[in-house]
């Protein structure tokens, strides 16, 4: 009889792997098992379809718990300025949130045909970027809507700097969702390039308000369109780098 | 209910959710088989086999549809009813629904193995079919004779089927006003993907009967509560460290451990039935609430278990529904919405509430001069997708068989029972019906 070096059993039958840990089976046997216990499995294999199974309830309750505050928003409106004035801007607020929180259940349902390990990941990613590219679509979208109901605005949100901060919300946000990682977790480092650019904005705003009778963005742009994404890359390297196991796991790759 | 044996035999109470669950997966068969000194010879073995179908008629019978109720029929002799092994156990699904037989012998070398599906008995009724049989095959083959007093002798081929053999004795001891049995929360489930249909593994592993039973002696409670305790521990130190590695568990990993233990009625409510007579006792543990130690858990079964194998507690499982279900109210809804209304309980109040199910057998026994010839003996549970596994112990002579029929692929929970009982000084090996594992060092 042959003896599994981790487990101290004996092993009946011709194998060359121990049955329960896969350890080479040796001729000796050990006289007690290995002290440490093995750890759990890593990842959830066979979990992710009972997860996934009704993508349609998401989708239906965040409706039903965002058109709450919809409906107050739209009456209101209604009551006061007897029109549709500033109601729409916040329904389409609340319509891209519903986006936000609906789509992923939706695009990451997971069907049960069979299907080999690596097109299943492929499949995964697909999607994941594809979903990526239909919110920031959304959001675009809605920053050219609120640029054209604020037409008379010094700042001119999608085609300026809404192009950047949608870009990089999107990031951010898409690897916040999908991770489900709390901001703690990723180290301060990158978030002081961030931060830095919008000292800097926010002090040209302040100074050219003060000074030039008028909110004006000169410099303070150019510093932050270079700071900001800088701070980004920063930020993704770290976060996939550092926790690389755990977003494949969120995302069920 | 008559007590003549007829040719056609209802379910019984605990039967009948069976036919309306079964599937690829869930075939509802289980399996006992013995291991002898010599591979079996095929004449003599059919020769006993008809000795023993003669003994037990309501045993070889045929599931059949009716309008309102499935019913089991008696067939002719099945000359084909001894058949070489499969390679995977307990999963003739084709040969249940085509051929409706609900008993099948397999043979392979010196292993004789009985697979009868739950429709028809439990273990301790499939149990005493194969001790006849392998008396018989025995006493064919070695020309054995046994002192006609001794308490081992199985139920003899020559003598014919005995009076309230075939009765359902769920029937016999339900109450009509009895209070139904709450239903416990759902429990925790390994969270892994399930085998292909037609696929079922089985480690089992051998120890010393007179070892575990050192150990549980010294601990003051039995064979059956000693291993119930490792396996909690086992489950529970895997629901631990899945917790610690995932920090967001979903809440459907985050339930109890519960363990179904199935408890033999025969000798409580004092019946001979060789049909379905049992039910279960439930102890659970929470670890939600801390970790337990082994003495707390050790403690906390055999207490739990004692405390509800008392004759009042065990019918409150069964004595309601037993009734109920003879009303003619309930008789006269088609088959056809029945088998809806109890898969869907069963998904309900089935497996889903158990983590999984220890079931011990007790001692494969026979004269001593018969014993001579028997190596050892398994028992391996029927499948069961929803707790993906399940867990088995037989005895036979110092050899103590623990067998954990699978329908996934990992191996976390067997791991840590075989190594605890290991690191408890018992002597294991283990054996294993797959074979082309594939090493990974994750698990």
């Amino acid at each position: 009889m042959m003896y599994c070096p981790e487990c101290a059993v004996g092993i009946r039958g011709e194998h060359e792997f121990c049955p329960l840990c896969a350890s080479r089976l040796q001729d000796a046997q050990p006289e007690y098992p290995a002290d440490v216990q093995p750890p759990a499995e890593i990842g959830y294999e066979g979990v992710a379809e009972r997860v996934r199974r009704k993508p349609w309830l998401i989708g239906m309750v965040t409706l039903g718990v965002l058109f709450i505050p919809g409906a107050i928003s739209f009456i209101v409106d209604l009551l006061i300025n007897r029109a549709a004035t500033w109601s729409p801007i916040v329904l389409g607020a609340l319509g891209l949130l519903l986006l936000y929180i609906s789509l992923p259940s939706m695009v990451f349902y997971l069907n049960t045909r069979p299907e080999s390990r690596a097109s299943r990941k492929a499949r995964r990613k697909r999607r994941f970027w594809m979903l990526m590219l239909l919110n920031a679509l959304a959001t675009w979208g809605y920053l050219l809507y609120l640029d054209r109901v604020d037409s008379d605005g010094l700042l001119n949100w999608a085609p300026d700097f809404g192009s950047l901060a949608t870009a990089l919300t999107l990031v951010v946000v898409m690897a916040f969702f999908y991770t489900l990682q709390p901001p703690g977790a990723v180290r301060r480092g990158p978030l002081l390039f961030i931060w830095l650019s919008m000292y800097v904005v926010v002090l040209d705003l302040l100074i050219s308000s003060m000074l030039l009778d008028g909110e004006f963005f000169g410099w303070s742009l150019i510093v932050a369109a270079s700071l900001i994404p800088l701070g980004a890359v920063y930020w993704i390297i770290e976060y996939l780098v550092s926790h690389s196991d755990r977003v494949k796991r969120r995302l069920h790759i | 209910m008559s007590t003549q044996r007829g040719t056609w035999y209802p379910l019984d109470h605990s039967a009948k959710i069976w036919p309306a669950v079964l599937s690829a997966r869930f075939t509802s068969l289980f399996r006992l088989s013995v291991v002898l000194d010599e591979p079996l010879v095929l004449e003599d073995l059919r020769t006993a086999a008809s000795a023993a179908r003669r003994r037990y008629p309501y045993f070889s019978v045929e599931l059949h549809r009716g309008l309102f109720w499935y019913f089991l029929e008696e067939a002719g002799e099945d000359r084909e009813a001894v058949k070489a092994d499969r390679h995977w156990p307990c999963m003739d699904y084709p040969g249940l629904k085509k051929e409706r037989r609900l008993l099948r012998l397999y043979v392979y070398g010196p292993r004789l193995s009985l697979e009868v599906s739950h429709v028809l008995t439990d273990g301790m009724g499939a149990m005493e079919y194969l001790r006849t049989l392998v008396y018989e095959y025995l006493r064919i083959r070695h020309g054995l004779a046994a002192d006609e007093d001794d308490p081992l002798i199985p139920r003899l081929p020559g003598s014919g089927p005995e009076e309230g053999e075939w009765i359902d004795s769920y029937l016999d001891h339900g109450l009509k006003g009895a209070p139904a049995k709450t239903l416990p929360e759902k429990a925790f489930h390994l969270p892994f993907r399930l085998l292909n249909p037609g696929e079922y593994r089985v480690i089992s592993g051998h120890l010393s009967l007179s070892s575990v039973q050192a150990s549980a002696r010294s601990m003051g409670v039995s064979v059956t509560e000693y291993l119930v305790s490792v396996l909690f521990l086992a489950f529970q130190d895997y629901w631990i460290a899945l917790h610690r590695v995932n920090r967001r568990t979903p809440r459907r990993l985050s339930r109890p451990i519960r363990i179904l233990v199935p408890v033999n009625l025969r000798g409580i409510f004092g019946s001979r039935t060789m049909r379905n007579f049992f039910v279960y006792v439930d102890p659970q543990i929470d670890p939600r609430l801390g970790a337990y130690g082994f003495d707390d858990i050790v403690k906390y079964v055999h207490h739990y278990m004692r405390g509800e194998k008392h004759r009042q507690n065990l019918r409150r499982h069964f004595a309601r529904l037993a009734r109920t279900e003879r009303s003619m109210a309930v008789r006269m809804i088609p088959l056809l919405i029945k088998n809806l209304v109890l898969s869907l309980s069963y998904q309900r109040q089935g497996d889903s509430r158990f983590t999984t199910s220890f079931s011990n057998i007790g001692p494969f026994a026979l004269p001593e001069p018969w014993m001579r010839h028997v190596r050892w003996a398994d028992f391996y549970p029927p499948p069961s997708p929803i707790m993906k596994q399940a867990v088995s112990m037989i005895s036979c002579g110092d050899i103590l068989s623990v067998s954990f029929g699978k329908m996934i692929a990992e191996t976390p929970v067997e791991k840590r029972f075989f190594r605890e009982l290991r690191r408890r000084g018992h002597a294991v090996s283990v054996g294993t019906n797959h074979r082309s594992m594939i090493p990974r060092r994750d698990l």
